[in-house]
């Protein structure tokens, strides 16, 4: 029996659910093995006695048994209660979601970035195996799954920035004396277009490029490989031969026939990609300043400050969910026999 | 194509080890002796690689780094290769409720992205050395499990198990001694990738601050520490450890497709 897209959206929604319980269980659990103790780690000061410890473990709940704590946990992320971070003093889902947008703004601009020299890439290496093209896939198909995200950035930084003077200084989203647009969607690059800003969209954009061209260049390897790899597969089948026989144009043959059906793998794989760029994203925020969650969480790893990490691998974990969600839908809509239940 | 390409990776990785082993031994400097008045120097012929801003060797750095990397690199492959195709192979031949909870717990792992759970790891089990190879061991465990678990899956019943059984092996001994042996040539396809990015994953966390300190040298520690230089225009301080990393993996992503190819017609690259 084959669903419609709805139905078959809202099954593969409840297959979600176990995973994210699992995940926030996991978090909770992992955090909880720390040997540092946080409250004797802030507590460092000259009045820093037992009895300041004592109180501040009481306050922060570490005195109570484990089964306890995760109950009043779990609590507290199903109300949107992530904690409050220590070291800015915010809630941390506030802190979470004023950064979210520059991470995403990155994230999608690679991605896309990615995702059309990708398959450019590897549909020209399908169609001449062997040729100069072709090598040309294969070695950055391999080069990019071994470029560290960090070294990229840092050589993209030196030649860009340091000896072209091409690119603004790699230090945040704008130049630095810039006021930023008025946040109405927190992406800077639509704020400044709503705003009719053009000098802040130029300088948003220009500290966009190397960052994102960094991420890209390490998620547009798999992409290149799969697409090639599922094209040549494709065009060898009988039905692309018969298209091909019966002279219809070449575009309608690639396009419609060919890309379509070998859009499947590559679909697949966009989940797995967008995961990588999920962990790159902590170091390449990390080389530009990048002001995003993945900056936040690396300076509350640094600080041994909890509730920030948990929130951010919630976070991560939630919006890996949404994306592997998507991808199911997509896979649903573009093969349709992946509707039918057994 | 895949040939001297292959060859020259083998080539490149028997240096790496030779490095890993005289390496010390070998340099032209003391990698930590400093001097200040000669910091920041460029590529030289004394220094062939600049000096940072302790006035130490970048090249002698470099070359006693490559022990450290591979180390932490080939004890978390070994670490999760010997645990995960274990435990794998234990799911695939037995099923049940052993192979229910086991992929429950891998799939909540592939949760997240998996550099992020290697930080988490560390942050949690403490900031050493030590656990950076395990967090890069968790976090290599579902590729190990994943794949005995459907290989040995698929031989359960093939002939030469079923000989195995009519002629009394028990099923510890099927798993361990029939069954493993036969995946070992595919295993060693995955762990030679696996390399190269376990290595990777070490430089990042080190990178970001984590497991290795300074001034243990490091190629991720390293490059870290060369990045503020790297705007004033002294890129050699960073640009060296970093390239070295790139060529570590490299070799071993390369090592692994010809492996690949060598091994397993049926998945060729080509």
């Amino acid at each position: 029996m084959r669903q419609s897209i709805p139905a078959f959206a809202a099954r593969r929604l409840l297959a979600i659910l176990p995973v994210l319980a699992g995940a926030v269980v996991f978090v909770f659990v992992v955090m909880r093995l720390l040997p540092a103790d946080p409250a004797a780690f802030l507590v460092t000061g000259p009045q820093g006695g037992p009895e300041q410890i004592a109180a501040l473990r009481a306050r922060l709940g570490l005195d109570r048994s484990i089964p306890e704590q995760l109950a009043r946990y779990v609590r507290d992320v199903l109300s949107g209660d992530l904690g409050r971070s220590l070291t800015t003093g915010e809630p941390v889902l506030a802190d979470l979601l004023q950064r979210l947008p520059a991470s995403l703004e990155l994230t999608i601009a690679a991605f896309a970035v990615a995702l059309a020299a990708g398959i450019a890439l590897g549909t020209a290496a399908a169609f001449r195996p062997g040729s100069a093209v072709d090598h040309a896939c294969r070695f950055i198909a391999t080069a990019g799954n071994s470029l560290p995200g960090f070294v990229v950035g840092l050589c993209l930084i030196y030649v860009f920035y340091v000896r072209l003077g091409w690119s603004p200084e790699p230090v945040g989203r704008l130049d630095g004396l810039m006021v930023p647009p008025p946040a109405v969607t927190g992406f800077l690059l639509a704020d400044s277009l709503l705003a009719g800003d053009g000098a802040a969209f130029r300088s948003a954009l220009g500290h966009l490029v190397l960052p994102a061209a960094t991420m890209a260049l390490f998620a547009l390897a798999p992409l290149a490989r799969i697409t090639r790899a599922a094209l040549i597969e494709v065009l060898a089948s009988d039905y692309v031969r018969t298209a091909r026989a019966l002279q219809l144009p070449t575009r309608l043959v690639v396009v419609h026939y060919a890309l379509h059906n070998a859009a499947v793998p590559i679909v697949t794989t966009l989940g797995l990609i967008f995961s990588y760029m999920l962990g790159a994203n902590v170091l390449v925020e990390k080389v530009f300043a990048w002001p995003g969650i993945g900056s936040y969480a690396l300076e509350a790893v640094l600080s041994a400050d909890y509730a920030p990490i948990q929130g951010y691998v919630l976070l991560v974990a939630l919006s890996f969910a949404a994306v592997n969600l998507l991808v199911d839908i997509l896979y649903g809509l573009l093969d349709p026999r992946a509707r039918i239940r057994p | 194509m895949t040939r001297p390409l292959g060859i020259a990776a083998l080539l490149a990785i028997g240096l790496l080890i030779l490095l890993a082993l005289i390496g010390p031994a070998i340099v032209p400097h003391d990698p930590l002796a400093t001097r200040v008045a000669s910091g920041l120097q460029p590529p030289s012929a004394v220094h062939w690689f600049g000096t940072d801003q302790l006035g130490r060797d970048i090249f002698s750095r470099v070359v006693v780094a490559t022990r450290l990397d591979l180390a932490i690199a080939a004890s978390a492959v070994c670490l999760s290769l010997v645990t995960g195709a274990a435990i794998g192979a234990a799911c695939g031949y037995f099923g049940g409720v052993l192979d229910r909870w086991a992929g429950r717990v891998v799939d909540m792992l592939m949760a997240f992205p998996l550099f992020v759970v290697a930080m988490a790891l560390v942050v949690a089990l403490g900031n050493s050395v030590a656990n950076i190879v395990y967090a890069t061991a968790i976090i290599n465990l579902p590729f190990y499990i994943r794949f005995a678990r459907a290989e040995v899956a698929v031989r359960r019943d093939a002939g030469y198990v079923q000989a195995a059984r009519l002629g009394g092996a028990g099923p510890w001994r099927i798993v361990f001694g029939t069954l493993l042996p036969n995946l070992a040539p595919s295993l060693a396809v995955q762990m030679s990738l696996n390399l190269g990015w376990a290595i990777l994953n070490a430089a990042g966390l080190s990178f970001i601050g984590l497991g290795v300190r300074p001034p243990a040298a490091e190629w991720g520690v390293l490059t870290a520490e060369g990045a503020p230089f790297l705007i004033s225009g002294q890129w050699w301080v960073a640009v060296f450890p970093g390239l070295a990393l790139m060529g570590a993996v490299f070799a071993f992503n390369l090592a692994g497709d010809a492996l690949r190819d060598l091994l397993d017609p049926r998945r060729r690259t080509t």
